[in-house]
């Protein structure tokens, strides 16, 4: 089954066509890695699909409900991590755990036992009671990700989640996205590091609000004959007209 | 290009792509004028009035009559109880209300009642001194007059000065004008500038080879502008809508209005390195600058009636000082020679606030 | 309902966390409180009056004396002429002069009519106004104290205040003040809230959840409310402690028409936040209504002073019902049963508002 599914989704600011008519599968349990330089258009067709905002035109599917009129029902079934951090900074770590696991109807007991097991995954047992705000941006980065699956969603949407992190905690990261995946929930994320594109099962190149490729890892540096994502990404960006 | 110049445009940018926020910095000042100048006045109009007649006869209709005659009084009700009068009061529907006592009209006594609403004294005063009046020279009264009561007594001729129709005009225009300088020039400016900080950019530009200073007066231009195209409208408006001309002279008056946009800039930047948010800074503007403006210039209240701490206090609020200034010019023109003392006040304020908030700035960095 | 709860937590968490709410909610009302009463107010003592006696009769004399021991009137001067009166308004020295012609005695005797010119400063039209006001009432005392006009020895008229005996502006300040304070703090507050929920992207991670906007919104608008009968709390209090203003009227009557003003408010202010896109631009959009509500409600100038269209607007400002309703209460007594129209307009400004906000939030774009 697919747990994404568009057809020619298409979203227009004015004259401006931010994604164009782009279709696409995601199977369910994949790690799908959605590529693309600056301004190409991701973070808008991301947007769409988390209900955020609402497409111009063309047709698209999560978790099985229609992006116009079960908005509200796919949310329930979908996790979000922002690009910008957006959990409260003024609230303590356990704090936003509880309130978003209240949010989405968590029992005080789970909610509880989540709590510990989340801390204890991450490592931050002794930053229980620390506000977020004073976090380092990496542990902000895993807790955000750990906060958006709290409640075990089909599909969780990470939008640039590695951004402007040291290597051993984009590593430390990717930890997590494989364990989360490994208990089923799909993973859609955008990226601008080449690295981890190769962590992906599939991912797709979006250029000027186009996806210009989509396959296998391997199977984009056969076909553009490159040695690795890097090159095949440059050789596809070179064709983008739009600036930042 | 010179970086000066981008930065500044920069600012523009940012400030004109808000639409709603420039309609409404705009349009503020035509409504104040407006309000001020056709909706508020103490003036007392036409106010709901009940009378309670136990005589009804010719006298007391005839006394009822001229009350609603006069422009002061709608008779709402004629009642037939003091518990009338008294749920009429507690509904708010009446303000006064006229008692006459059973054969008033044959012998004049008791005599005749006024009752008034005093929530609002003052309102409350000259309605009873209206009423008094209207029934004092009605020419009607029963019973037993002196000889003398026909005949008038000393009568006053009322003369206003300055402001013969009293519209009030000549008090609010120099008051808005006081209080649009203050709201743009040190609210946005103050808010303008926590919010970049608030959003990390400030720092940016501080490492930027542009010195500070020229960030502050980047920053500060735009809103300068704006309220001079305030102060623009409102002379306008006044000119030709409140027909309140310029008397004196018109150079004196805006370089003044200069003068206190600058004052207010201070102010902004003074605001801006003491709050960390936008909230913050809202609130201190808000509260520390725009209320005592409104209270303590002497805007809507007369500042000689406070208590003499108040009137202490009013005298470190620049608005003060510039709406005397261009009471002084605008209304009696009077030339410079008339406002050194406004002008220097305002100047030394220029400097202490400079002076704080330069040594604030630095401290912080 | 469950959900509601963990969002209580979270607000009533922040803003005891913010550095600068907590102690806003108490020092602002405080200080108001204390301050504004004696700002605001029309209460005219001391004004300057300057008399030109051109008879030096007896009873010229004691129109002096009668003027002096007014409790109203200053002596500033006597000046030998109107002009050297004139300047003396000029310089700011004198608000108003009385100019007593030659004569005066005599015309008063053999005609029974003597006139007097007063020359009013009316720059501030209260002033002017209420000045020559007081003056013509001592002049009618003056004259019935003679025997002219309408004769006390008639029965006369008697008049009586009611409510407010002692005629004190700040009663009629004091409780309007404290609907000024919930709106300014209710008002701005809830309207910053969303907005900055924005501007923090927090809101983003709010939006992908399945949360719905009414329980979201349901929980911003609780704090305040509770935050309002805490405010309203020590209003009372600082009422009664300073003024010695007890409410004359139930303090059920009072709480209830909090609330609902409260929730109706604290909506207003939601659905600015909910359609604004940064602080700056919710803020001057509350401050454009605020300012428009505040001057249009009654609160500094009588509303039936007002033209007709003006009065017809102040229909739609939700500050003009509930000031009446505290106004009332305190002062009067009214009791519920009075005040049912009020009720029922805020109640439906309460819905209004609300709607307005669950529409104008937007989970998505």
């Amino acid at each position: 089954m697919h747990v994404i599914e568009t057809d020619k989704l298409t979203k227009r600011f004015g004259n401006f066509t931010a994604v164009d008519r782009i279709s696409f599968r995601v199977e369910s349990g994949e790690i799908f890695g959605f590529l693309g330089a600056n301004g190409a258009g991701k973070t808008t067709a991301m947007r769409m699909l988390c209900g955020l905002s609402v497409p111009t035109s063309g047709k698209a599917t999560v978790a099985g409900y229609d992006v116009y009129k079960k908005s509200e029902q796919i949310k329930k079934h979908i996790g979000y991590m922002s690009q910008k951090f957006s959990l409260y900074a003024d609230l303590k770590v356990w704090e936003n755990i509880r309130l978003f696991g209240g949010i989405y109807g968590l029992s005080e007991k789970r909610l509880a036992d989540k709590t510990d097991e989340l801390l204890h995954t991450l490592n931050l047992e002794n930053e229980r009671n620390a506000l977020v705000g004073s976090l380092p941006l990496g542990w902000k980065q895993k807790l955000a990700f750990s906060v958006a699956i709290i409640h075990e969603p089909a599909i969780v949407f990470l939008d640039e989640p590695t951004g402007g992190v040291d290597p051993v905690t984009r590593r430390q990261f990717w930890e997590l996205i494989y364990d989360a995946s490994a208990r089923g929930i799909t993973v859609f994320a955008t990226t601008h590091y080449m690295d981890e594109a190769e962590y992906c099962n599939r991912v797709s190149i979006m250029v000027d609000g186009r996806i210009e490729a989509l396959d296998k890892p391997s199977v984009l540096k056969e076909t553009y004959h490159a040695e690795n994502m890097n090159e095949v990404f440059r050789s596809l960006a070179k064709k983008a007209t739009r600036g930042e | 290009m010179n970086p000066f110049v981008s930065f500044t445009r920069k600012e523009f940018y940012h400030i004109f792509r808000d639409v709603r926020t420039m309609a409404i910095l705009l349009i503020i000042p035509v409504i104040l004028i407006i309000l001020f100048g056709y909706a508020i006045s103490t003036e007392i109009k036409s106010s709901p009035l009940a009378v309670l007649d136990y005589s009804r006869d010719e006298v007391t209709n005839r006394l009822t009559e001229q009350l609603q005659a006069g422009e002061y009084f709608t008779v709402y009700r004629t009642v037939d109880s003091y518990e009338e009068v008294e749920t009429l009061f507690r509904q708010g529907k009446i303000r006064l209300a006229v008692v006459f006592p059973a054969q008033f009209s044959s012998t004049g006594q008791p005599a005749v009642q006024i009752l008034a609403d005093a929530t609002d004294p003052n309102e409350a005063t000259a309605l009873l001194q209206y009423a008094t009046a209207i029934i004092s020279t009605s020419g009607v009264a029963g019973g037993n007059l002196s000889a003398e009561a026909g005949r008038p007594g000393v009568v006053p001729t009322a003369n206003l000065l300055y402001n013969p129709q009293m519209k009030g005009a000549y008090n609010f225009v120099p008051g808005v004008m006081g209080l649009i300088l203050i709201l743009i020039c040190s609210m946005m400016t103050s808010v303008g500038i926590v919010k970049e900080k608030e959003s990390g950019t400030m720092e940016i530009l501080l490492v930027s080879p542009l010195k500070p200073v020229y960030i502050i007066l980047a920053k500060a231009t735009p809103y300068l502008l704006l309220s001079m195209i305030n102060i623009a409208t409102i002379l306008l408006l006044s000119r030709f809508l409140l027909d309140v001309p310029v008397a004196g002279s018109m150079i004196l008056l805006v370089s003044i209005s200069i003068l206190y946009a600058l004052v207010s800039l201070c102010l902004g930047l003074l605001i801006s390195t003491v709050a960390d948010t936008q909230q913050a800074a809202m609130l201190i503007s808000g509260m520390a600058l725009m209320l005592p403006v409104m209270l303590l210039s002497g805007m809507i209240f007369p500042v000689e009636n406070m208590p003499w701490i108040l009137r202490v206090l009013s005298a470190i609020v620049p608005a003060k000082w510039y709406i005397i200034a261009v009471k002084d010019v605008m209304i009696k023109g009077l030339g410079i020679e008339a406002i050194l003392n406004e002008i220097g006040v305002m100047l030394c304020m220029i400097l202490f606030l400079i002076a704080v908030s330069v040594k604030r700035f630095k401290t912080r960095l | 309902m469950k959900i509601l709860l963990y969002l209580l937590e979270k607000e009533c968490k922040q803003i005891k966390r913010d550095r600068f709410l907590p102690k806003v909610i108490f020092i602002i009302p405080v200080l108001q409180l204390a301050i504004l009463p004696f700002a605001a107010n029309f209460e005219i003592r001391n004004i300057n009056i300057s008399i030109v006696d051109n008879d030096h009769s007896v009873y010229s004399q004691r129109l002096t004396e009668k003027i002096r021991s007014s409790g109203y009137f200053k002596l500033s001067d006597i000046s030998l002429n109107y002009e050297d009166g004139l300047a003396s308004i000029e310089n700011d020295k004198s608000d108003i002069l009385i100019e007593i012609p030659v004569n005066f005695e005599k015309d008063l005797g053999k005609e029974g009519e003597a006139r007097v010119l007063i020359a009013a400063n009316a720059i501030n039209g209260t002033k002017g106004g209420l000045g020559s006001s007081y003056l013509s009432g001592i002049i009618q005392d003056f004259n019935s104290e003679l025997g002219y006009g309408f004769s006390q020895a008639a029965g006369g008229i008697a008049s009586k205040y009611l409510y407010n005996p002692r005629l004190n502006y700040k009663n009629y300040m004091v409780p309007g003040i404290m609907v000024f304070l919930l709106t300014l703090i209710g008002g701005f507050l809830s309207a910053l809230n969303i907005v900055s929920e924005k501007e923090k992207g927090t809101i983003e991670q709010i939006n992908v959840t399945p949360l719905s906007k009414s329980l979201f919104l349901l929980s911003k608008l609780i704090p305040f409310w509770i935050i309002g009968f805490i405010l309203l709390t020590i209003g009372i209090f600082i009422a009664w402690l300073l003024y010695g203003l007890i409410p004359v009227g139930s303090f059920g009557v009072i709480y209830l028409f909090a609330a609902i003003y409260l929730i109706a408010f604290t909506g207003f202010g939601l659905a600015i936040s909910s359609i604004s896109s940064n602080q700056q631009q919710a803020m001057f959009t509350a401050f454009f209504f605020i300012i428009i509500f505040a001057l249009m409600s009654g609160l500094f100038t009588p509303i039936s002073s007002m033209p007709e269209w003006a009065q017809w607007l102040t229909l739609f400002n939700p500050l003009r019902y509930f000031i009446d309703v505290m106004r009332m209460v305190y002062l009067k007594g009214s009791l519920l049963s009075d005040l049912s129209v009020h009720f029922f307009v805020i109640c439906l400004f309460a819905i209004f508002f609300n709607v307005l906000a669950v529409i104008g939030y937007r989970k998505s774009n």
